[in-house]
């Protein structure tokens, strides 16, 4: 491996290392005397409610699902914007637009679809 | 010592055996699926190892299809998983054993 | 994969059945959104069919439009409309007519009537069609996704019941590990022969058969073989299919029994038999390469449908097991066509096959499919007790079907099982006898599961009141099915020479 990179590795490891040695003599040194209104979660006194695990609504995951739907697409549409202006200069610019509106355009007829069906809505 | 393309083949060899290791063995629907998707991107590894060795595109492109394809398939087993759950309140794939003869 | 850029409209003319069919898949889609919530969505399924019906209308017309077996290349010969993906869109296109006309009124009796379904059954139809004209790696694999992805919905239509969420989630987690195989041996095939593109692949393996005999290229093609194996369920990837086939509903247990198989096979022909040919990728000194392995799935499939199926008394489960038994004998013609001669006469009969082996299943599940009421499917061996009686169609044309599956004269099926053990004889190899005889053996067990049922149909008494759910649809199935049952059974050289017309389109590459 290239000799230049060493000098990361040691600073990683005496960071890691360092960083390691300092919180466990701070557990071995400092003294430790919980009583029952130290460990309350809120010092100010506070009582805590209800679970912190609760159950999401069902729409989350329908929101995330048609999120992970859409948003892939723009993997095909970032290199064809990137190689747009050179199929222009190659006089494919039309083609290629066209093909790209076909590709958004059966998007959109799914989005249409989502839509009309109501899974955008929250209530 | 230098990366070349053997080891990016081990890393994925093994990545994907991790992942069919975990279909095979696990019994929650949602760790397995998890371990699909682990399988698929060791394929993209591959794909894109290979596509960069070769100094062509055709590995790359794949691995966008393979993106896409697996965030359908994410979408739909998903929902397939959400359904059972409603009607079963367990992901264990070993309770769903309601066809057995 | 082909670089050139350049709007060809010999592209679009070669897709058009396909596209057509997209096209109205996306309708079918809109049509459910935008029509009265509270109206029948019976609507859709009469345009889905239209829609089908004008495909096929396009493919007869590519069909009749040249002489000879045509083949022309599209998207730069990524894919490819020949004679061979014309023959399997026939197959595609008519089975998903078939059950968009038989779920109609099954949706409506049992409360699931949304245009989903039927835009589903088309997307899974452009997804077998993409399959069989596919020529390059990425093709195939989205193809065999959007099949895939569709059918696992559907198969999990019915969100009440627990039965169909089980069986599309053993499909699901199934089949994504089947994809993943498969695309992991794509990707060693990609390595190996530096494209994606089947040809290049077939004159990288021809050319070098050093390459060809690598691990990995071996990796490659037994990843692949895998993959597409549990797709098809053959033994020993089978497992899941009965499962499957019972939780899904009836009309969805045919088109994936027909479609998804014949997909299957479509890709297994075109890959194996022509991409990497006899002399490729040998596994043993005695030179058969993969045809070895092949031989000895055919065997294992056989029996593990046929000795699955015995002791069955859930008639969808029966023909489950049934049907992976018919992926066996069709794999004794795949490797009976790559011992004789790639575009010999036994791939042929395989093609033949698969056109009697879908409308004999139309026909038995056309029946099945109307026994029951809502959230329920009548489909215990008892239910069909004295049906034969009670309703002569019906049980007429159940007992057809299943004597076609059988393999009983002058049915479809009879001619199909001759004409493809016929030339798997003829190939002249001392093995392929035997493999003749194991599937001879098999047939014989398989009379008695088939015999079964029709002994029910008119031999016992009724033991509870079935409820049927009949309707013009799916009396129109039946009689479609009836009656290419038997023409291609009593008049097959037409539909052979059909046959021999497709796979000759493949041609020498």
């Amino acid at each position: 491996m290239n000799e230049s990179y060493v000098s990361l590795l040691v600073l990683a490891a005496v960071a890691l290392g360092l960083g390691t040695v300092i919180l466990m003599l701070n557990g071995l040194l400092g003294p430790s005397k919980p009583t029952a209104s130290k460990l309350d979660t809120f010092e100010t006194g506070n009582e805590p409610e209800g679970d912190a695990r609760q159950r999401f609504s069902i729409r989350f995951y329908l929101v995330a699902i048609l999120f992970i739907l859409f948003d892939i697409e723009v993997v095909f549409l970032f290199p064809w914007a990137v190689l747009f202006k050179d199929y222009v200069a190659a006089g494919l610019g039309t083609f290629m637009f066209v093909e790209m509106a076909v590709f958004v355009g059966i998007l959109a007829i799914g989005l249409a679809y989502v839509w009309r069906k109501g899974a955008l809505e929250w209530d | 010592m230098t990366i070349g393309l053997e080891h990016y083949l081990i890393l994925s060899a093994v990545l994907f055996s991790i992942g069919a290791l975990g279909v095979l063995v696990r019994r929650n629907a949602l760790v397995v699926f998890m371990c699909v998707e682990l399988m698929l991107n060791a394929v993209n590894l591959t794909f894109v190892a290979f596509s960069r060795f070769r100094g062509d595109l055709d590995g790359h492109v794949m691995a966008f299809f393979v993106m896409a394809v697996a965030a359908a398939e994410a979408a739909v087993g998903l929902a397939i998983i959400l359904a059972l759950f409603r009607s079963r309140k367990t992901l264990n794939v070993d309770e769903a054993d309601l066809m057995r003869h | 994969m082909n670089t050139e850029l350049a709007f060809n409209p010999a592209d679009l003319f070669g897709l058009l059945p396909v596209l057509i069919v997209f096209g109205f898949a996306c309708a079918a889609m809109l049509f459910e959104v935008f029509a009265k919530p509270d109206a029948s969505r019976g609507f859709i399924a009469n345009v889905s069919v239209f829609g089908l019906l004008v495909a096929l209308y396009f493919t007869y017309r590519q069909w009749t439009g040249t002489e000879g077996p045509f083949s022309t290349p599209i998207f730069g010969g990524m894919m490819v409309a020949d004679a061979y993906s014309a023959f399997f869109n026939v197959i595609f296109f008519s089975g998903a007519a078939l059950t968009c006309l038989l779920s109609q009124r099954y949706l409506v009796a049992h409360k699931l009537d949304f245009g989903e379904y039927y835009s589903l059954v088309l997307f899974g139809a452009v997804g077998m069609a993409f399959m069989a004209g596919a020529r390059d790696l990425i093709v195939l694999f989205i193809a065999l996704e959007v099949m895939s992805v569709a059918v696992y919905v559907l198969t999990g239509f019915v969100r009440k019941s627990r039965r169909s969420a089980e069986g599309a989630l053993k499909y699901f987690l199934m089949g994504a590990f089947a994809s993943a195989i498969l695309l992991y041996g794509m990707a060693l095939l990609y390595g190996t022969c530096g494209s994606t593109d089947l040809a290049v692949i077939r004159r990288a393996f021809d050319g070098d058969p050093e390459l060809a005999g690598s691990l990995m290229a071996k990796m490659g093609l037994v990843f692949v073989l895998v993959g597409l194996g549990f797709k098809i369920a053959i033994a020993p990837f089978h497992l899941w299919a009965p499962d499957v086939y019972e939780g899904a509903p009836a009309p969805v247990t045919a088109f994936m029994a027909v479609g998804v198989k014949a997909a299957g096979f479509a890709a297994i022909v075109r890959m194996f038999t022509l991409t990497f040919g006899i002399d490729s990728l040998q596994f043993g000194a005695d030179g058969k390469g993969w045809v070895g392995v092949l031989y000895l799935i055919a065997i294992l499939t056989m029996f593990a449908g046929n000795l699955g199926a015995l002791h069955q008394t859930n008639v969808k489960r029966m023909l489950a097991y049934s049907s992976i038994s018919h992926a066996g004998y069709l794999l004794v013609g795949v490797v009976a066509g790559a011992f004789g001669g790639l575009t010999g006469e036994a791939n042929s009969a395989v093609l033949y096959y698969l056109l009697g082996y879908a409308f004999s299943t139309f026909l038995a599940f056309g029946v099945i499919a109307l026994f029951g009421k809502e959230g329920e499917e009548y489909v215990h061996l008892s239910d069909f007790a004295g049906v034969g009686f009670k309703k002569p169609f019906l049980g007429l044309a159940l007992t057809l079907g299943v004597l076609s599956l059988a393999g009983i004269p002058p049915l479809a099926g009879f001619f199909g099982k001759f004409y493809l053990l016929k030339e798997a004889m003829e190939v002249g190899r001392p093995e392929m006898t035997w493999l003749v005889v194991i599937a001879l053996v098999n047939s014989m067990i398989a009379l008695y599961y088939y015999l079964r049922l029709v002994v029910f149909l008119y031999m016992k008494d009724a033991t509870r009141e079935v409820p049927i759910i009949g309707s013009a649809g799916a009396t129109a199935v039946l009689v479609v099915s009836l009656a290419l049952v038997l023409v291609l059974g009593i008049f097959p050289d037409d539909y052979l020479e059909i046959a021999r017309r497709s796979l000759l389109s493949l041609g020498p590459q």
